[in-house]
């Protein structure tokens, strides 16, 4: 426990120039620190107090700021705490944090704040996540989606399938120790269907996942095609900026390169990648390494080629991939209208063919329309439900499936009430993993060190 | 070797009580080769049967087992008195069977009065243990009512249903510990002004009849196995009587004459301040839990071999004694029923457990032991693996060795004492299979391999016995490797796979070769091993899966059971803990982490911390 002790303190609103800053000071010291820093002592907990911040040596003026005392547990970090607002900017918050350390404050580790908060048991292991998830959201959608984790939606959810479990397992139980009693028999078909529903459940969470993971971290879109077809000049299109360099040379771009984009409040991560020589198979293109790697983790592909007659290949490619795709056909500033139409009438609803230049701006927005209405269609991209982010997560509901799936395979075999009940345990362990209700310090570790200092 | 010593003795270990813990913790502790004295009322009231004539049962055959494997007696004792053996659940897996038998009560507790009188170093001493003596934070001894004083190093008290016990049968109150027995006043009173908590708790029994007056053509005769197996590993030879115990219906007149008497049942009137068990309802309990039931199923079991008195199981009732008669009566085969004794609720003290170590020593005042209901359990197995345990934790602290602590995954006996000191107990704590976490690996038939090591450190069973459990551990051994590696051919006589050669391993988990195979198998292949061997073989193979995926859980736990919590560790030094947490802890004072995070009320987040902190 050495080194995350004491009394600590730090700014808790973003560093830099604004209106207010924040500092936080939390621990069993925090009141006696404060006391002889300030004019006037907040007379009792949650009371906003003005003040003038002073050192308490020299007693020296820093600062007109207001002082709430937030006394344990009721704080955010369960401990006492207290709040300064003082003016913005860094140089006034850093002479009072200096003050504070002077005091007998220490610094804040990453996400100390919140780890206490997790220790004192304001907030479970998810809360926690979803804390961590707030501070990195880059876009509000993915914010409204730490949201709903941190209001403990995802707990509930998992409360939800954990009392089926145990219903399921008191059923099992009853069957197995007080068999010598005339309690009514306990029909399989009970436990069967509990099972089932929880494992509709996992199922649904587990999906949930994919969801989770563009809102919080973004869609991974990569850009493929051939030396020249054009997929730098569309990714500076798109990013209406000259971001990576373009030359009628083909094999330009040798390795990829990621940009992130903000979307109608979405989080899209476009990956620029190296074409492929003298080929027209694109199966052979996922060959390449890197390339073929971005196509597997891809939540939708950009297929680029300036040639129309290419389109056929390409779409008889993407038939035999389960990833939603678009195929661009770019170049058309300098393509007869004929050859343009031909391409097009590839076109599928599930597998658009989008005529665009990249050069000369035509239909990059349209594209852009296209990529997340494709996207909307093919992930529920709806932030008011419960959805898990997390490959922490991910890999406990797994657990936790593969136990049910057992469970089920020995309700089918008819094998005696004990293994299904093994397995029925097994599975709402997983669950406790996922809320941290039996988590290892590694994991704690793992998800404080992700916060910022502040928080 | 019936002592009644009037002169000053000083003792290694004082028993008080001679229930079922009582005789186990004087037997362990003088085969331990410790001067013991057990402490009773009466010679004649030594292992007696207060409630129902039967020994196992779910879960509480495991207890029996593990403690036969160890050195117990009540296996054996059972397995030469009996005179009805059953194996419970037997069509579900191994690992829930458990063994039960009817007792003969009389021959039981004549036994152990004479397995008693026939140890050595053992001094029976009767009368009532008053008062503990006490110097400094140690127990020096125990004064009987009758102003004698009993010195001791080491007091292990067994005092059942009898400390405060208060008899109910409808309005009346009889000062009780068990019915027509003096109940022991004083003694937790003193405990209670040391400190100690002290709490109410509920038991009950039926009421018994007379043989005669019961028309058994109107019930079921209910027999035991064909084929029994004892519960003890040194019983050869086993042919134990098997006399039927009858089965009966309640039904909704019965019902109905004591629905209209509930309120005068203590239960309901609040005259019962004690908590009863859930699992074991007295009747009115049924028909007001289970009010759409119609009828409840009553067992007439006979108290010895041609006993005139008979007990109603499932009829526990403390409702008046006009009520549960005239309900009875009511029973297909019981109408015209004679009454020996009416059921009763008995109300006791106990001292609930987290005051104890594991060892079951207190954890305040060295010496001093509780094991039995004076730790709100219920029941004879429960009661007697306690005592056992006490008495071996007691001997080695005299020789300074450490104590025999089993871990959950070891054995029912450490699930039981764990459960007891890191839960509270609300209510009378019974055995079930499904308070074992590791139920696969815990089975009734594998207590010799499982416990064989700590059978040879605790000392009690015999060299030869031990001898006996480790050449079964290795034929077993040698057996699954031959099921491993070896074909069964397809002309073997056992016809398992007519069509093609198979290993042994493949044709059990594909179960083909099934349970009722093995003594073919055995004659056949392996004639010279104990069949026990190469069934534990079997059992390993077809639920390899399964025991190996617990095996894993139980690495897993390892961490968190192994990590010592410091004796005197200040909890008021880790800031972060939440406040119920820190509460718990101090009161509890856990040994282990392990430990920690079974106590309700503890959260995940109090564990993680102590656990950053301890390490
Ligand atoms: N006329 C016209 N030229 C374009 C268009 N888009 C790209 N180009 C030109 O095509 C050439 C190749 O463009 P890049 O964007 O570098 O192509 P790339 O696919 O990234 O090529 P590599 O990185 O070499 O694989 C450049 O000279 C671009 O100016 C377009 O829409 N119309
Ligand atoms: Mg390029």
């Amino acid at each position: 426990m050495a080194g995350y002790e004491g009394t600590i303190a730090a700014l808790s609103t973003p560093e830099g120039i604004g209106g207010i800053a924040v500092v936080r000071v939390s621990g069993p010291d925090a009141m006696n620190i404060i006391k002889p820093c300030v004019s006037r002592i907040p007379p009792e907990p949650l009371r906003a107090t003005f003040t003038s911040f002073i050192h308490p040596k020299d007693k020296h003026f820093i600062d007109d700021v207001v002082v709430t005392y937030f006394k344990s547990p009721r704080s955010y970090t369960g401990e006492d705490l207290v709040e300064i607002s003082c003016h913005g900017g860094r140089i006034i918050s850093g002479l009072i944090l200096e003050v504070l350390y002077a005091c007998g404050a220490r610094p804040a580790l990453p996400g100390e704040f919140s780890r206490r908060a997790f220790i004192n048991g304001k907030m479970d292991l998810t809360q926690a996540e979803a804390v961590a998830d707030m501070i990195h959201a880059e876009t509000e959608k993915s914010l409204k989606a730490a949201r709903v984790l941190l209001q403990g939606r995802l707990s509930q959810e998992l409360e939800e399938i954990r009392h089926l479990l145990l219903d399921a397992a008191s059923l099992l139980e009853i069957g197995l120790d007080f068999s010598d009693q005339d309690i009514e028999t306990i029909e399989p078909e009970d436990i069967r269907d509990r099972v089932e529903r929880g494992l509709i459940h996992i199922n649904d969470l587990m999906t949930s996942y994919q969801t989770g993971r563009i809102l919080h971290n973004g869609a991974r879109i990569p850009i493929v095609g051939k030396p020249n077809a054009g997929k730098s000049s569309l990714l500076n299109a798109i990013l209406k900026e000259e971001r990576v360099i373009t030359s009628d040379i083909p094999g330009t771009t040798r390795d990829y390169i990621e940009e992130r984009i903000n979307h109608s409040g979405y989080l899209l991560r476009l990956y620029d990648t190296a074409g492929l020589r003298d080929t027209r198979d694109f199966i052979e293109l996922a060959g390449l390494e890197k390339t073929k790697k971005l196509m597997k983790d891809a939540d939708l592909m950009l297929m680029i080629t300036e040639f129309p007659d290419e389109v056929p290949y390409i779409a008889g490619f993407l038939e035999t991939q389960e990833i939603p795709a678009i195929i661009v056909l770019n170049k058309i500033d300098r393509l007869p209208e004929e050859d343009i139409r031909r391409a097009r009438s590839y076109t599928k609803t599930d597998l658009p063919v989008m005529a665009v230049s990249a050069q000369k701006d035509i239909h990059i927005t349209a594209l852009m329309d296209r990529i997340l209405d494709l996207l909307k269609d093919h992930y529920i991209l709806n932030t008011e439900t419960v959805m898990i982010s997390h490959l922490r997560h991910q890999n406990h509901l797994k657990v936790a499936q593969k136990a049910l799936l057992s469970a089920r395979h020995a309700l089918d075999e008819g094998m005696s009430p004990e293994f299904v009940a093994m397995d029925i345990r097994e599975a709402m362990s997983a669950l406790d993993d996922i809320t941290g209700k039996t988590t290892s310090p590694d994991v704690l570790n793992h998800i404080f060190n992700r916060f910022c200092i502040g928080k | 070797m019936f002592h009644v010593k009037r002169t000053l003795e000083e003792f290694d270990v004082i028993v008080v009580g001679g229930g079922h813990a009582g005789v186990e913790a004087a037997l362990a502790a003088a085969r331990l080769r410790k001067k013991t004295a057990l402490v009773t009322l009466s010679l004649k009231s030594i292992a007696r049967m207060s409630c129902n004539p039967s020994i196992g049962g779910l879960a509480k055959g495991h207890l029996v087992r593990e403690l036969d494997a160890l050195g117990g007696e009540m296996g054996r004792a059972i397995d030469q008195t009996g005179i009805q053996f059953k194996m419970l659940n037997r069509s579900k897996g191994r690992a829930v069977w458990s063994p039960r038998a009817q007792a003969d009560k009389r021959r039981y507790a004549e036994y152990m009065q004479q397995t008693l009188l026939n140890t050595n170093n053992l001094h029976i001493i009767e009368g009532e243990g008053a008062r503990l003596i006490f110097s400094m934070a140690s127990v020096r001894g125990i004064y009987l009512k009758d102003g004698r004083q009993i010195f001791g190093k080491a007091v292990i008290l067994t005092n059942g249903t009898f400390l405060n016990g208060l008899i109910h049968i409808g309005p009346i109150q009889i000062a009780a510990g068990r019915y027509g027995e003096l109940p022991s006043v004083g003694l937790s009173d003193q405990l209670k002004a040391e400190g100690f908590v002290v709490k109410r708790l509920k038991t009950g029994t039926p009421s018994r009849v007379t043989h005669r007056s019961i028309d058994f053509s109107r019930m079921s005769p209910q027999y035991g196995d064909p084929d029994p197996e004892p519960f003890s590993f040194t019983t050869s030879a086993f042919h134990p009587k098997n006399i039927p115990c009858y089965l009966t219906y309640t039904h909704e007149k019965t019902h109905e004459i004591m629905r209209a008497a509930l309120h005068r049942s203590p239960l309901y009137t609040g005259d019962i301040h004690g908590t009863g068990p859930r699992y074991c309802p007295s009747i009115e309990d049924k028909i007001v839990r289970f009010y759409d039931k119609p009828s409840h199923q009553l067992f007439l079991e006979p108290e010895w071999e041609g006993s005139e008195q008979w007990y109603v199981n499932g009829f526990s009732s403390s409702l008046p004694i006009d009520i549960q008669f005239k309900a009875l009566r009511t029973v297909p085969g019981l109408e015209n029923a004679e009454f020996i004794k009416p059921g009763y609720a008995i109300e006791y003290d106990y001292l609930p457990s987290y005051q104890l170590r594991h060892s079951l020593e207190t954890k305040d005042i060295s010496g001093l032991y509780f094991a039995g209901q004076i730790n709100g359990t219920s029941g004879y197995e429960e009661a007697a693996v306690q005592g056992f345990m006490a008495a071996v934790n007691a001997c080695r602290a005299l020789d300074g060795q450490d104590p025999i602590i089993f871990s959950r995954s070891e054995a029912y006996i450490g699930v039981l004492i764990d459960d007891l000191i890191t839960k509270e107990t609300d209510e009378p704590y019974r055995m079930f299979t499904s308070l074992a976490e590791y139920r696969l690996i815990l089975r009734a038939d594998n207590t010799d391999h499982r416990l064989y090591p700590a059978a040879e450190k605790i000392g009690i069973q015999s060299q030869q016995m031990i001898e006996h459990f480790k050449s079964s551990v290795q034929e077993k051994d040698l057996i699954k490797q031959f099921f491993k590696t070896a074909s069964c051919p397809k002309d073997s006589p056992l016809r398992l796979s007519p069509d093609r050669t198979e290993r042994y391993d493949q044709l059990i988990k594909k179960h083909i070769l099934r349970q009722e195979h093995l003594s073919a198998i055995h004659h056949t292949l392996f004639p010279e091993v104990q069949f026990h061997s190469l069934d534990q073989a079997f059992i390993e193979i077809l639920y390899e899966g399964y025991i190996h995926r617990q095996e894993q859980m139980v690495t897993k736990m390892r961490l968190l059971e192994e990590k010592q919590i410091p004796e005197h560790f200040n909890y008021d030094t880790v800031k972060s803990l939440s406040n119920e947490g820190r509460e718990k802890l101090k009161r509890f004072r856990p040994e282990t982490l392990g430990q920690a995070g079974r106590i309700r009320g503890i959260s995940p987040s109090d564990i993680q911390i102590l656990l950053i902190y301890l390490t």
